[in-house]
């Protein structure tokens, strides 16, 4: 299956060549933390994660066409 | 006294004299400063009925006790009045370094009364205050002001003016200081205009003393060793890319306000993202007074037409100007936010009220005779054309300096203005986002992002997470939000530092960082309950004076397009604001009558018990 991924700002470095946004090819049921690991994006970093723009479980398994959204914690001003 | 300088300066204009008066220990302690310390003025000297614009109506400018120390973030003052765009309080702050210049000039705060009978300025030098006429000061810009007042003072005073919009009376003009900062919405630059004051310059040489340096020093280590070490495995994204980097966040959920509130996505959202402000036009970053994160922008457009330099566009001018006007063109945006700090005006007031103008064109309620020229969705020369216009009050922007609610009054369709209290929203869409509703229905200003955002814990993560489109959980969350908020305006911090390393990562939210820092600033001993509960009676205090004004629950209230139409698009999509079920649920915390009205109980348990809700 396919998911689509978009990562802003400063995370940017952990995706592939800095791009904003890119397609994985994933095992179907692939969970969301497991897609996320394979951007490698260390634990330590603080980051929001949204799947198809809401709030989602870690363990949820993705599904094709799914669209997942990393940023870090920003505020507006 | 430390941290507190111990001096309140009246400056009566009627009378045209300057009075130094000792700070009430007591009312310090209570209120904190900054913002709490306006309104406990206000609340004791001020008719909530006056005209704004009148001699009758109160100007608070104050700094908090941990404004001008190495605090980080210590760098802010609020403004505290009667506004003429609300009718309510207003409370609008800012940073830059004139806050902190104030303090170690030995002012706390100053509180503007009557009308000079013509225009002068203030100046303090190190605790000397004297009035000085400003007639040839009078139409000059606010980068004008601000050169010409240090040259008859001194090169390296600190200036907080109007430009010709608070001259004029624009009901959202703003106070500028040191050039690109702005104490910005509901008015207060009108206020400051109507009692022919121009600027307020200072200087200011004595460090602001220390109660217990050893504390402070621990302290801060332990503060600013994690904000570098979580810096080094990411630099702060608002360093970075500035505010406006929070266009991918809100465009992500779905709740970046757009088309005057008729979508929460925006087709053009890049075109005026931080990122792209980044590439195209930043300078360099620019920080406040002891601010570690510099989320500033000096930019520079040299796009034909939108020439320019100055600083911005932050977020939330990104989206009055941007996506709610369906604007991709960030030159014009940027060029427009220039145009705003030198003439004096509201970067988010102005924007909304212009995507106001912009549907009353499209839907026929506004002849394009009225407005002087073709009015349409997207249209980056209309947005730059009419803010100067407004600033300057010419043509349509006479009309549009009264600010959207007005504006659409006039034009039979009062729905259309995108405003609670009168005062147009910032860029987070409570249909997708059902704290930040309620949060705006019951800010003391009317809409704002700035008395309590649950925009940080509903989106940005920040200090846990929550389901923004959940609404049963929301009351108590939001009020103890609000009341955090209250203690840091009041203490004279910005929240983007605080909410993250001055605050435990829970959502109750208690404020231990700032406590370690104000004992040890103040040697003042409060406890963590004192200072929580400071915020809440510096909340409930504001409320008193709103009720002596005659507001109530049916004031607490968002548009109807907020209300009944369901969000038409992105990940929201269908949703409607829960406004009634989260404001019953709200005034039960807060201890307030189902109108909305403080309980004598509540009042007395917070020492508020001698002021009654009558006017």
């Amino acid at each position: 299956m396919r998911v689509h991924v978009r990562v802003y700002s400063v995370l940017r470095r952990y995706a592939p060549g800095g791009a904003e946004a890119f397609d994985l090819d994933l095992e179907p049921g692939t969970e969301l933390a497991l897609a996320l690991a394979r951007l490698g994006l260390p634990d330590t970093v603080e980051r929001v994660v949204l799947l198809n723009g809401r709030r989602a479980d870690p363990a949820v398994p993705l599904a094709d066409g799914d669209v997942v959204t990393v940023f870090p914690p920003v505020a507006g001003g | 006294m430390h941290g507190w300088a111990g001096t309140v300066l009246r400056v009566d204009l009627g009378r045209g004299v300057v009075t130094p008066e000792p700070l009430d220990p007591a009312a310090a302690r209570e209120f904190i400063g900054g913002r709490g310390l306006g309104i406990h003025h206000l609340l004791r000297e001020v008719d909530p009925h006056c005209d704004p614009l009148g001699p009758a109506n109160l100007m608070v400018m104050a700094t908090g006790p941990l404004t001008g120390t190495r605090t980080p973030t210590g760098a802010r003052y609020t403004v505290t009045t009667r506004s003429p765009l609300t009718g309510a309080i207003t409370c609008s702050n800012a940073g830059g370094r004139f806050p902190a210049e104030l303090k170690k000039a030995g002012i706390d705060a100053i509180l503007v009364s009557g009308r000079s009978p013509e225009p002068v300025y203030l100046w303090i030098d190190d605790g000397r205050a004297e009035l000085r006429p400003a007639g040839h000061l009078w139409g000059r810009t606010v980068p004008e002001t601000d050169a010409a007042v240090r040259a008859e003072t001194h090169e390296r005073a600190r200036v907080a003016c109007i430009g010709p919009a608070g001259e004029r009376l624009v009901r959202f003009a703003s106070i500028m200081n040191d050039r690109h900062r702005a104490a910005g919405r509901s008015g207060v630059g009108a206020v400051m205009g109507s009692k022919n004051l121009k600027a307020v310059a200072v200087r200011g040489t004595r460090p602001v003393p220390v109660a217990d340096a050893g504390a402070f020093d621990e302290v801060h280590r332990r503060v600013l060793g994690r904000f570098l070490e979580a810096s080094r495995e990411q630099p702060p994204a608002l360093r970075v890319h500035g505010t406006a980097v929070t266009v991918m966040a809100t465009q992500s959920y779905g709740v970046l306000p757009t088309k005057n509130w008729q979508q929460g996505t925006f087709e053009g959202w890049r075109g005026i993202h931080g990122e792209t402000l980044t590439e195209r036009f930043l300078v360099r970053q620019s920080a406040c007074f002891s601010c570690p994160i510099a989320c500033g922008r000096r930019t520079r457009v040299d796009v034909p037409g939108y020439e320019g330099e100055g600083e911005g566009p932050e977020y939330e001018t990104v989206y009055a100007m941007g996506s709610n006007c369906m604007i991709d063109d960030l030159a014009a945006i940027t060029k427009a936010n220039y145009l705003c700090n030198e003439l004096g005006l509201d970067t988010i007031t102005m924007g909304a009220t212009l995507a106001c103008a912009m549907e009353l064109a499209d839907r026929g309620h506004l002849p394009e005779a009225d407005v002087g020229r073709p009015l349409r969705w997207g249209d980056g020369r209309a947005l730059v054309e009419l803010t100067r216009m407004t600033g300057l009050r010419e043509g349509f922007g006479d009309t549009l300096a009264e600010g959207s609610l007005r504006l659409a009054t006039r034009y039979g369709h009062p729905e259309l203005a995108m405003v609670s209290k009168g005062q147009e929203f910032a860029g987070y869409e409570p249909r997708g986002s059902q704290g930040m509703g309620l949060a705006y229905a019951t800010s003391p200003i009317g809409a704002s992002h700035m008395r309590g955002d649950p925009a940080y814990f509903e989106l940005l993560g920040v200090p846990t997470t929550v389901d923004p489109l959940s609404y049963e959980d929301k009351a108590p969350l939001v009020k103890d939000w609000q009341d955090l908020f209250a203690v840091i305006d009041s203490a004279g911090l910005c929240v983007f530092f605080t909410v993250r390393y001055l605050v435990e990562p829970r959502l109750d939210c208690p404020p231990t960082g700032i406590l370690a820092y104000l004992n040890a600033v103040t040697g003042a001993g409060y406890t963590l309950e004192e200072l929580v509960r400071a915020g809440e009676r510096i909340v409930n205090a504001e409320r008193l004076f709103l009720v002596r004004a005659g507001f109530r629950r049916k004031d607490d209230s968002l548009p109807p397009r907020l209300l009944r139409e369901p969000l038409p698009d992105g990940p929201a999509r269908g949703m409607v604001c829960h406004l009634d079920e989260m404001l019953d649920a709200y005034y039960r915390v807060r201890g307030w009558t189902p109108d909305g009205v403080p309980t004598p109980d509540k009042l007395a348990e917070l020492g508020l018990g001698g002021e009654g809700t009558a006017p």
